[in-house]
């Protein structure tokens, strides 16, 4: 058992490791950050070369990544090219944002999916499990961003001129001047609802076939021989095997619901990372870019081991050879 | 047999009970067992929704490859006379800002769609299968090796790689299903390893190994068909992904890039006249849907279909 989690812990450290040497080489692949300076004929020559020099950037590639992996174990990730302010700064102010979304967007999965998912398998075949089919696969089938400009259609300006008074926002965190839970909610139910739409649909399904799975085992069969009635043969017995799979799965998805959070916060202009890392991307930002990357890979990486570790502590009967 | 039979029992000819027995005893040597394929082929066409949505994605397809000839309008023939009009019989997806004929440029976008999804889908389930096959077949260095490095490009952040990519290379149609493929093979490597740990130590495959059939021959000819069933199901997984994926890399402004028209480039033009060009928006939008949930209720069938567990 230790041997196994030392394992995987080393494992994960090897891979943030690479991740962190592609990241840094496909960012600095993608451009000169400093060809808005040399465009500019107001900006003398030395002024440029002292830049360089000062960044760092007359050196070879793997100097200039040993030399940012260094800043980075020590919690520095640089200084921004286009804002002349420290990265973590730049990015600290948009981590908030990003886990109000993501984490509001998990919950509501999970309180909406799990439910739904266990009603369908021991209802299986029956309308609502048929319709529940059908509407998951619309949902992943649904590109994230389409769903989001639908959402911002109906809701943010259908019903806005139809209603006479604005009940939900489509851009920004929160009204200027205004606050409070009220304006936040307005602001951040369509964003939710974009990205938990796709989760909802793929999270039901998967609890609805650990349902299943757990439905047809032999010990069911034997608490209802001894006379326990259905309910707690279903909550007791079936649910909390059956919820097993999910949480691993739940816990997998923090790391990636980030990608959807990337296409969700651009649509909805919410001050989050994945707005950054696409705005950083299109101005040339390198040092924000990579930072955002870097944590995005850590954040899976961590998630996986999460998931990889409390799945053989929940599991008696995961190996670990 | 039959010929021996019928020549006993030619004294009782005249009843109508044997004239019965007989037919029924001609039939007996014609009942032929059903092939794996007929099987399959049955199990698929029960699914209905998947037998309709291989219908449509034929018909998409058709329209892919045949878009010079069906197209009404060229993609980027532009009319003054008719900008910003909503649908009508001459233009029935309405056209853009500069007169374009929607329709026209919807299905030029489905072509680059279309074909890209099914670009990925091959090549990225024949990368993981051979990714696969030969991980699961030699075992030991050569499987931690690979699935290790299988795990490694799991943990990679995909869609931001995706993006930085498209900001070094300027994707084409071609360059973002090499970029797709490297990214979603993975999956598929998986699946086939997991398929072929279990077929690996069969009897038939040490018989092949004993009479000295060569590795290669041992992995086509043995292990490959039994992995079929996975390729295929994740084929059409891999594709709906690839379709979604290139879409929103379009619609960030890092996939295809306009003139040529893509699903995700129509959208993203349709963006700043959303509230009163609904069209734009809905049309090219609803097509990705149509698509993808019809290659996902494939998918589907074809996984019932090749279930081995299922009851006929």
């Amino acid at each position: 058992m230790i041997a196994y989690i030392i394992r995987k812990v080393v494992f994960s450290v090897v891979v943030l490791f690479l991740a962190s040497a592609v990241i840094f080489a496909l960012v600095s692949l993608s451009g000169d950050p400093l060809s808005e300076l040399r465009n500019n004929p107001n900006v003398q020559q030395e002024d440029i070369e002292r830049l360089t020099a000062e960044y760092g950037l007359d050196r070879p590639m793997p100097v200039q990544y040993v030399i940012w992996l260094g800043d980075l174990l020590r919690g520095d990730l640089g200084v921004s090219f286009k804002q002349y302010a420290p990265v973590s700064e730049i990015i600290g102010d948009r981590i908030f944002p990003t886990f109000l979304l993501i984490g509001t967007a998990l919950i509501v999965t999970t309180i909406i999916a799990i439910p739904f998912g266990v009603y369908s398998a021991i209802k299986k075949y029956s309308l609502l499990d048929n319709t529940g089919t059908f509407l998951s696969f619309l949902g992943f089938s649904m590109p994230i961003f389409w769903l989001g400009l639908i959402l911002q259609l109906v809701f943010g300006i259908y019903l806005a001129s139809w209603a006479g008074v604005r009940i939900f926002y489509v851009a920004g965190m929160s009204s200027p001047g205004g606050g409070g839970l009220i304006d936040l909610l307005q602001h951040l139910t369509l964003p939710v609802i974009a990205l938990a739409v796709i989760e909802v649909a793929a999270l039901s399904r998967f609890q609805r076939s650990a349902m299943l799975d757990v439905l047809s085992a032999d010990y069911l069969r034997t608490a209802r021989a001894k006379g326990l009635s259905q309910k707690t043969v279903y909550l007791k017995h079936a649910l909390r095997n059956a919820m097993i799979p999910s949480i691993t799965l739940l816990a997998l998805k923090v790391g990636l619901v980030f990608n959807g959070a990337i296409i969700t916060e651009t649509i909805f202009a919410w001050p989050g990372l994945g707005f950054l890392l696409v705005d950083s991307l299109s101005k040339g930002d390198y040092n924000v870019a990579r930072g955002i990357l870097i944590i995005s890979a850590a954040l899976i990486v961590f998630f996986n081991l999460v998931a990889d570790l409390a799945y053989s502590l929940v599991d008696p009967r995961v190996s670990y050879d | 047999m039959v010929d021996q039979d019928r020549q006993r029992t030619s004294g009782f000819q005249g009843s109508e009970a044997m004239q019965a027995a007989e037919a029924v005893g001609e039939d007996y040597g014609k009942v032929k067992g059903r092939t794996q394929r007929e099987i399959v082929w049955r199990r698929f066409k029960r699914h209905r929704l998947a037998m309709i949505s291989g219908l449509v994605l034929v018909l998409l397809y058709a329209a892919a490859l045949a878009t010079p000839w069906i197209a009404p309008y060229g993609y980027a023939d532009i009319d003054y006379t008719a900008l910003d009009q909503g649908p009508s019989l001459k233009h029935p997806m309405g056209t853009d800002e500069l007169g374009r004929d929607e329709l026209t440029r919807v299905i030029y976008g489905g072509r680059v769609s279309l074909l890209l999804g099914l670009g990925v889908g091959v090549f990225s389930t024949l990368i993981g299968a051979v990714v696969g096959i030969i991980s699961g077949y030699y075992g030991r260095f050569v499987d931690t090796a690979s699935m290790g490095f299988t795990d490694f490009m799991l943990t990679l952040p995909f869609l931001p790689i995706l993006l930085v990519l498209g900001s070094i290379f300027n994707f084409t149609a071609v360059t973002i299903t090499f970029a797709l493929v490297l990214l979603l093979w993975m999956t598929i490597a998986r699946l086939v390893r997991g398929q072929v740990l279990s077929v690996r130590n069969q009897e038939y495959v040490q018989a092949a190994k004993a009479v000295g059939v060569a590795d290669f021959m041992i992995m086509f000819r043995h292990i490959f068909p039994n992995v079929v069933g996975v390729m295929l199901v994740q084929a059409t997984l891999v594709t709906a992904e690839a379709i979604l994926i290139e879409s929103a890399l379009s619609f960030l402004g890092l996939g295809i890039q306009p003139p040529t028209p893509s699903w995700g480039n129509l959208l993203e033009d349709a963006r700043t006249t959303m509230t009163t060009q609904w069209w734009l928006t809905w049309f090219p939008g609803m097509m990705i849907v149509i698509t993808v949930l019809c290659v996902n209720f494939l998918g589907d069938g074809l996984r019932d279909a090749l279930d081995p567990k299922a009851v006929e």
